[in-house]
Order: C-alpha cells, then structure tokens, then sequence
C-alpha cells in the first residue's frame, strides 16, 4: 500500500528543469582557478530532495544557513536513537544470519547500549522500539539463522543518471544510503521510527524516500554492482518503510513522486543558481498538498521554528542590519562547500559512469592517492583486518594523511557507485602496521559480507574530505549568532555583545573603560 | 505567540489570578525576572481572536491579497459585541467579519504588538510603506534614476572585490601589491566609487552623482597609485565588456540599483521578516519591469542568469574581479 496524499496539489509545480547544470571538464578535472560561486549544480543527496519536496525553503536554510534534515523524528525522543535503533537491528540480523551466539535480542541491546554508552533515557527508548519490533519480527529472524551474509545495510549509492517523468529525458545526479537491502526476501528497507501505532499511512514522506532510493539503485548500471548485488533484479524487489509497528509495502510506479522529484529539484537547482528563486521559494513554502504558514507550520518540519518562524529576541536591534552584513559570509561557505565536496562527488561518480573512457580514466588518476586509496583486506587478528594499499606509488600519500594524525577513514566496499560504506579506524601503534609497506591494521565495523570485495579508503570521514562540513558547521553558528539576543532591556544596556552589535550596525556608541 | 513583561521584556511569566472588568475576565500575570505584576487588557478570549487577526492579516499580505481585502476574521454576535469596545478593530456587521485596523495600528496594546505575530505585522506594514514609496518612483524620472544611483553605489560599497587569474603572475604587479596590503579594504572602497562613477557615466552620461560616498573612511593613502591602480581595471577589456553588457541591459542595472535601494530601507526601518522583506524587493522588481515594458517574469529570468552572463563575458581573461560578487541582488 502507499500513503493517501491528496491528489489536488495546493501550490504550483516548479518548472521542470531544461537541463541539470553539470561540473564541465575542466572543472572535473580540477584545471580552472575555484572561485565565486560554482557554474555548476549542486550534487545533491537523497535527504536533500526530501527535504525539497517537504519545502522549498528548506533549499534555501541548506544553501545560507547549513541546515539540512528537515524531517524531524518524534520529539520527545533524544536525538540519534533512531539512528541507534537502525544500527542495533543491523547487528542483530547479521549476528542472527551470520549464526552468532543465540543471544536474547535485549541482552544483545543492553551490550550495545553499554558499548556505544548510551544513556538510561536513550536506553529504555530503544527497548521499548525494539519490543514493539520483535513482537512482529521474531518468526522472520528465526528464519533468517544461518543464512549468511545475504542482508546488507548502509548501502552507499551514487548516480548521475536518474530520470523523472516520461516526457523530458533530463539526467539528474543524486546520492545517498540505503538503509537495507535484502537479498533473502528481496526487499529494500527504510527503517524509521516516526509513526504510530494506528496509522494506516506510512509516516510522511518516509514512502518517497524508500521509492527514490529504489529510483537511484536502478538507474546505476549492473557493471557498478559488487558482485553479491550484480545478479539480483531490483526491478522485482519490494519497496518496505518499516516502523517499529508495521511494514508499509509501497507502489513503484508513482507518478506524483515522478513529479516531486522533479520539483525538488527544480528548487534545489534554481535557488542554487540565483537567489532571484529564493522569493518563489518563500511564495511556495510548504509541502504540495500541505501548506505551511506563521500559526499553521507542519508538524514534521525541524526548521519551522528554529529557521523560518524563529523566536524573536528584542535585543540586539540592529540585526536587520547584522543579517545583511552576514550574508555574503553564508553565500561564500555555501560556495566553497560546493567547490570542495560537491565537486568531489561528481569527480567519483563521474570518474565510475562518464560516458567518456577517457576521462573516466583521467579521473581515477587525479584522485588516487589524493582522495582514495584503493585496498585489500589480507587477514583478520582478532576483531581487526590487516589491509594493504595495493597501489605503491600512493602508499607514501597515505603516510602523509596520517601523519597529519588522520586516522579515520570511510572504506568503501564494492563501488562508489554501488557500494558498503564502513569505517575504518588505523591502528598506527600496532606491530603489524607497516606504512612503508602499505600495511596497516585497523578496526573496521560490519565486515560482515565483505569478503573478496574490491574496496578502497576515501580521505576523511563520512565523505568529509578536506574539512567542509565545517563551513556548515559555521554556517549554522554564525545563524545562531543571528536569532540570538535577549529580551530584557536592563540586561540589554549592559550586554557586550547586543551593545556592540548595535553599536556597529547602528548608531549605538560604545566606550571602553579605562582601567 | 510569546507574552512578554512590559517593564523589563522577559518572556519569563507567571499567571497569577484573575480580573472581572466590563469587558470580561483579564488575566493577571507576574513577572518572574523583575516581580512586577500586571493584568492583561484583553480578555484570553478576545486576546487569541486578535492574534488570529495578525496571522490572518500576515497570510493575507502573503498570498499578495490587496490591503482592503487582508486580515479578516468571520466573527459570531458575542465577538462582535466584545470587539466594539476595543478601538484598534475594524468590524464589518454585514458580513460579521472583523480584522485589525491596520492604519490605526499603533493603538495596539504593547502586549500584543509583543508577540511574535505583532512584531511579524508591524513589519509587514512597514514593508508596505516601502511598496508604496516604490511603486510612487514609477512614474517620476528624476526620483527614480536618483533611487537607482543611490542603490547602485551601495551595491559597489558592499561589493567583494575579490581577483582570479589563470596562470600566477597575470595579474598586473601594481594591483596585486596592493590588493595584498593589510588596509586594502579602505582601497577596495575607493576603487568602488571610482568603478560606480565610472558605471553612471558609461551608461546613463551621469557626472558628479554620489558626494560624499567613501570620504568618511577618507584616510591617508598613496592616491597616485590607487588612481593608476583604478585605471588598470577600469581600462581593462573586461570592464569594457561589463559596461557594454549592461548599457544593452540598462535594466538589470536598474533592478540592481533598486533592489539595493529597497535594501537600505528595510535595514533601516529594521525589518527582518523575510516574507516582508520580500515584499518590497519584489515591488522593486515589478517598477523596473512595469518602466522598461517587459514582463515581471522575464525580468526575474535575465537576474538569475546574470551571474552566469557576466561568468561568461570573462571567461577566456588571464585574470579577473568575480563580478558576480560585485553586480548581485542584495538577498
């Protein structure tokens, strides 16, 4: 079944995009100067059409503020226990498939919860998520015993050929997770834990979400797929949002999706290139079929009262002033993020589906040994792998990396395109780290499945090359810096910061003291 | 909706109690930062219908509803009677619908134009003045090319003059030496008023125009080579382009200009409501287009592909100034 949105949308479609505005070669293969704003789009991910399509305003808080995931999870739970919760039930599956110990799921989680030291709060959450979920999982993870690695999680997928609609044949690039793939029950899971118990509908959005991931898989070709996932026919698998209370089975042909997507990313490309479309974006704020407005937001957006209808401090007054003067800052980390990390990911998943042979070829040359690091895994000691960087003209560049005290790595297993994405952390001090050689021991989560799979390290964590998630990290304090102030005026009169935000924004004086 | 303290504005209240008045039961609250105690002056009832009434009135505006018909409330007989005896309320009997009478807005009560809705509507009204400070510049010349020079040179004060080349070296030496000095946004500065008298002459044979601009910063300085350093941009074939470029896009020139103009006012006027602020920017918009006879939304198409045209116009220089930086909308 899928979600009953309402047909009648309530606002305007954008217009479909004539063509996406693709990095040009040279800028591919990093031969012009970087600067002002990118003549190219940005490569967005799966979250960020999600939020798109929840508002196109949400484009607008990524883009100036560094604000991303606008689909808030329940509030009264602490943050991250549904990302817990997912990585809990992964081990556990695998533990369960792999024919681990026959472990009580509860002792399993009480492990866990301790080595991930996680609090008494996030703790009971998470029993009592799980207990609703087993109480409709136990006979399929009894079925599951021994049948070895055939579920995968955190599936990494990367394209540059999706396609919305029938009519127009313009490719879109998009990236992004897969929480689950399973290869038994031929099923691609969206795991959450919005919802409640009664609801008929899956929760909001989490239906597009799993069919654009579906979207994305199915536009990479079969030669990107490690071999595990290269015979299997995705066209056949079931699209599953699973909350802790019930399986929700969602169509594959959609043609409101079709158009949802192309609407996000009409916003997504047009907000980027001018911020004439931030006003159409204002105009058109909230979901198709749910409009959002000052007294009636929608529920399920995080920015609506920390972005759009923030709380208004009286003080500093001057901050309309301050907001002009902070502008050109958000614009140009925005830029600069899309310089360094968008950049990159067209440069991988261009250097793994370019139509061009050549510089495909190009491509891998220019970024291993600067960005990736192609690896074999050589043995297992214990809880830890010995890999070796097989490309020995590059192994001195690693060196270098981790000299830097750079230890944490994104390995991917299979392709960028297609891909397990794990962590892996480099054990410099240990006997048998030889970075001379290549060799190196190292702590690497979930291996399960991996084997014999062709693999390398990407610079950085989590796709955190050459630090940009910082700039959105300033981005998003120099925003708090903005709505900040306070409302008490004898406070007001001697506070520095409103005293000098007024005084340089306006014609507030200020005098220093002599000591 | 947030209530604030009316002696010392903390958010931070109490209810303690009640008042019987005529108009019904006011709600007594205590502050719980200064300890000073007050009743409302609307009774909880009435105080939420108003508050329906700005966030009607904010909606409204928003979907670009005219002023006569923005902000109405249907109304049953009981608030109709309540409503009469406040003086900031617009009723309307026939159609028993009442909203805020907007052009006597400051009779509002402090404790609701402290709310996040007043505060949100005092905005939107003000940006409403704005709007029709703009749309009067249609049709008068002199005003309007005097908005638009005065936009104009506050776009060239907050431009970011920042330098690209292709190979390391083609910048010229002198430029480059003083684009690395410690002050070199004071020079940035004056480089800009030369560039923007320089613009208005180019393009409209304007001569003299913006006194007093960049000469409160006036600080010493190595004028002869700021003056050969200006000469090497503004006789740059790139500058030749850009000016030629804009002299056949006179106006997206204009909307530039009076976009920026609309800017000042809104910092002025401390409006910081992007739904307001919207408001007048797009009225800017709608003046350029409405005078150069072209529609609203091809206008807005030639803005958002400016930064790729003046990309463009460069591309094949040995170095350049990110004009992109310098000719942007305000927002």
């Amino acid at each position: 079944m899928s979600s009953a949105y309402p047909t009648r949308a309530l606002r305007q479609l954008r217009q479909p995009l004539r063509a996406w505005r693709w990095p040009r070669r040279e800028h591919l293969l990093e031969q012009v100067f970087r600067r002002g704003p990118p003549p190219f789009d940005p490569f967005p991910s799966i979250q960020d059409v999600i939020d798109a399509v929840l508002c196109p305003v949400t484009v607008v808080h990524r883009m100036y503020h560094g604000l991303h995931g606008a689909l808030s999870g329940p509030r009264e739970i602490a943050e991250g226990v549904g990302r817990h919760f997912h990585r809990f039930v992964s081990i556990l599956k695998s533990n369960i498939a792999l024919g681990g110990k026959r472990l009580d799921p509860f002792t399993l989680l009480r492990r866990y919860c301790s080595m991930e030291r996680l609090d008494a709060d996030s703790e009971s959450h998470l029993r009592r998520y799980l207990s609703y979920w087993l109480r409709r999982k136990r006979e399929s993870l009894k079925e599951l015993r021994g049948q070895g690695p055939r579920i995968f999680h955190e599936v990494h997928v990367s394209t540059i050929n999706a396609t919305f609609g029938e009519e127009r044949g313009v490719r879109y690039p998009i990236h992004g997770v897969i929480d689950e793939i399973d290869t038994i029950s031929k099923r691609i899971v969206e795991r959450t834990l919005r919802g409640d118990e009664d609801d008929p509908n899956p929760p909001f959005l989490e239906d597009f979400q799993v069919w654009l991931q579906w979207k994305v898989l199915t536009s990479i070709s079969k030669d990107l797929f490690p071999d595990m996932l290269r015979n299997e026919d995705f066209q056949d698998y079931d699209l599953i949002v699973e909350t802790p209370y019930r399986d929700f089975t969602i169509e594959k042909d959609q043609p409101l999706f079709e158009k949802w997507a192309e609407d996000a990313l009409a916003w997504i490309s047009d907000i980027a290139r001018s911020s004439v479309a931030v006003g159409d974006a204002w105009q058109n704020r909230g979901h198709h079929t749910r409009p959002c407005s000052i007294g009636n937001e929608i529920e399920e957006c995080g920015f609506a009262w920390v972005a759009c209808y923030h709380r208004r401090r009286r003080y500093p007054e001057r901050r309309s002033a301050l907001h002009a003067s902070l502008l050109p800052i958000y614009k140009a980390l925005y830029n600069e993020q899309i310089w360094v990390h968008d950049l990159l990911l067209y440069q991988l998943t261009k250097m793994e589906q370019d139509a061009d042979p050549n510089l495909r070829s190009e491509l891998r040359r220019l970024l291993t040994g600067r960005k990736i690091y192609p690896l074999e895994i050589e043995e297992k000691i214990g809880d830890r792998y010995c890999v070796k960087i097989i490309d020995e003209k590059v192994r001195m560049s690693l060196v270098e990396e981790v000299q830097d005290e750079n230890l944490s790595f994104d390995v991917i297993f299979g392709s960028f395109s297609v891909g397990l994405r794990r962590r892996a952390y480099l054990l410099l001090d240990e006997r048998e780290t030889k970075p001379e050689d290549g060799r190196y021991l190292a702590y690497i989560e979930g291996m399960e499945g991996t084997e014999g799979i062709s693999a390398f390290l990407l610079k950085g964590l989590l796709l955190k090359e050459d630090p940009w998630f910082l700039k959105r990290l300033v981005q998003q304090a120099v925003f708090s810096l903005e709505k900040w102030g306070i409302d008490r005026e004898d406070r007001a009169k001697n506070h520095v910061v409103v005293r000098l935000i007024d005084t340089l924004f306006g014609p507030d004086t200020l005098r220093a003291k002599r000591r | 909706m947030r209530r604030v303290c009316p002696k010392c504005g903390s958010s931070s209240l109490q209810k303690h109690g009640e008042v019987r008045s005529e108009q019904g039961i006011l709600q007594k609250l205590k502050c719980m930062s200064c300890k000073h105690e007050w009743h409302s002056q609307l009774p909880e009832d009435l105080f939420d219908k108003v508050l329906e009434m700005l966030r009607t009135f904010v909606w409204d505006i928003e979907a670009r509803k005219p002023l006569s018909e923005a902000g109405w409330v249907s109304l049953n007989e009981d608030y109709v009677k309540k409503l009469r005896s406040i003086n900031f309320c617009e009723i309307d009997r026939e159609g028993m619908r009442g909203r805020i009478d907007y052009k006597n807005h400051k009779s509002l009560p402090g404790e609701l134009l402290s709310t996040d809705e007043g505060r949100i509507f005092c905005e939107i009204l003000r940006s409403l003045e704005i709007v029709q400070e703009i749309e009067a510049l249609k049709n008068n010349d002199y005003e309007y090319l005097k908005a638009v020079v005065a936009g104009l040179s506050e776009m060239l004060k907050n431009a970011r003059f920042s330098f690209w080349e292709v190979e390391e070296g083609s910048i010229p030496e002198k430029l480059r030496s003083f684009m690395l000095r410690p002050r070199w946004n004071v020079t940035a500065e004056r480089i800009s008023r030369s560039l923007a008298l320089n613009l208005l002459k180019s393009i409209w044979g304007i001569d003299g125009a913006l006194k007093g601009y960049g000469e409160a910063n006036d600080r010493p300085i190595d004028l002869d080579l700021l003056r050969s350093v200006t000469r090497e941009i503004e006789e740059s074939s790139q500058w030749r382009k850009i000016i030629s470029f804009f002299k056949s896009n006179k106006d997206l020139l204009e909307a530039l200009g009076l976009s920026w103009y609309v800017s000042r006012k809104i910092i002025d006027r401390e409006i910081e409501y992007l739904g307001a602020k919207l408001l007048a920017f797009e009225a800017a918009i709608k003046v350029v287009a409405e005078r150069s006879g072209e529609t609203i939304n091809s206008l807005r198409e030639r803005l958002a592909s400016l930064s790729e045209n003046l990309d463009n116009l460069i591309f094949e220089e040995k170095w350049g100034v990110n004009w992109n930086d310098v000719f942007r909308l305000p927002y």
